[in-house]
């Protein structure tokens, strides 16, 4: 039962985070908003019926907060060479500072 | 009574993951995003305590939140010596 | 443009609403009891490493080539020069705090590490708390860890390098790739946990305060 509700906060999380990647202009929000979206999916793999969870899905779950690290280093570095080369550090239509 | 204050705890975990979450990706600035994102982490760790993985917990206590709110802050900070010059 | 963020709005409740249906109904994971069967023969007592380190031993030898890749990558991006970018100098107490407290944070590494076959913990929280110290101790002295000796780079594709000779080894065996010669699994999971750890521990620090040399 318990484990239901985290499932469902995962699946909330991931709509939340893909939601605000789209519609946040700055590219910290985006990437946050990313990150928000994987901890979602990360509930979702987890969920468990009842006892400890999964092993299998645990191991998959830990391999996933390690790309997940990699990735958000990966793209820290980039949006820094976009901010530098373009001035800003938003994207989209709407012109920020 | 243990049941139900340990649902309890669960459904308040749950709406406070939600809400910081939320409260992360509003858009209000880039600063308080970063550390309401750190608080988020930190919300995750329990969460991974209370599934009953020790092993994810620890692992987001040191890589989720720790490694990437480095990288987070050190990337604030870069954004915003760009945007002075 | 509101519009459109209304229609998304719109369209992440529906999302959630299907998606919450359909979750309940789903079976929970069940891979348990095939783990716990051939647990014995992994050569470690921990579930979870049993499966990174030996059942799905694959997907562990490629996540350290992404951690390596995104450093690298990362590395490419960096600022030139000696000084971690942006910010003011460090305070006094993490000059003197920070590099105090790298042997506290390798014996804890180190723990972690060694007790990843039995108990929770193991290569990638103890990469993660070697990376933060030298982190810390980076931020100390205002300076980026730069790549520029050999060492840092072979501390960086430690990881993959034991993966890789593990696998040839058992392939020019005859056997399976990655696939353990009987009596020797505990052994070279530690071993290979190890290596991941110094290059993980190596990937995280380059990612977080990297910088290049200027030649």
């Amino acid at each position: 039962m318990n484990g239901a509700i985290y499932g469902v906060v995962g699946i909330v999380l991931f709509a939340i985070g893909l939601y605000a990647l789209f519609v946040r202009p700055h590219v910290l929000h985006k990437l946050i908003a990313g990150n928000v979206a994987v901890s979602g999916v990360f509930l979702v793999l987890l969920r468990s019926g009842h006892g400890a969870p999964d092993p299998v899905s645990q191991a998959m779950v830990l391999t996933g907060i390690v790309v997940a690290v990699a990735i958000t280093g990966f793209a820290a570095a980039l949006l820094v060479r976009m901010a530098r080369v373009t001035g800003r550090a938003t994207l989209g239509r709407s012109s920020g500072p | 009574m243990t049941e139900t204050l340990i649902l309890a705890f669960d459904l308040l975990l749950a709406l406070a993951l939600v809400v910081t979450a939320w409260l992360a990706v509003d858009g209000r600035g880039p600063g308080r995003a970063v550390v309401l994102y750190i608080i988020f982490g930190f919300l995750m760790v329990l969460v991974w305590m209370r599934l009953d993985a020790p092993d994810l917990a620890l692992a987001e206590a040191a890589l989720g939140t720790g490694v990437t709110a480095v990288l987070l802050i050190e990337l604030l900070a870069r954004l915003r010596v760009n945007d002075r010059e | 443009m509101i519009v459109s963020e209304r229609l998304l709005a719109l369209l992440m409740l529906l999302f959630v609403a299907f998606a919450v249906s359909v979750l309940l109904d789903l079976p929970a994971p069940g891979l348990a009891a095939a783990v716990r069967g051939r647990l014995a023969e992994s050569g470690v007592t921990s579930e979870v490493t049993a499966v990174l380190l030996n059942f799905r031993a694959l997907d562990t030898l490629l996540e350290a080539v992404v951690l390596v890749a995104a450093a690298v990558g990362a590395l490419l991006l960096a600022p030139v020069g000696p000084h971690l970018g942006g910010g003011p100098a460090p305070a006094p107490l993490l000059g003197w705090l920070g590099p105090r407290l790298l042997p506290l944070a390798a014996v804890l590494a180190i723990y972690l590490w060694w007790a990843g076959s039995a108990r929770p913990g193991g290569a990638f929280q103890a990469g993660a708390v070697l990376a933060g110290a030298v982190l810390l101790r980076a931020l100390a002295h205002h300076r980026a860890v730069r790549p520029d000796r050999l060492a840092v780079g072979l501390l960086l594709v430690a990881g993959p390098l034991a993966f890789l000779t593990v696998a040839v080894a058992a392939a020019a065996g005859g056997a399976p790739l990655l696939r353990y010669p009987a009596g020797w699994a505990g052994t070279l999971i530690v071993a290979l946990e190890g290596g991941v750890a110094l290059s993980v521990g190596a990937a995280l620090a380059l990612l977080a305060a990297g910088g290049r040399s200027a030649r």
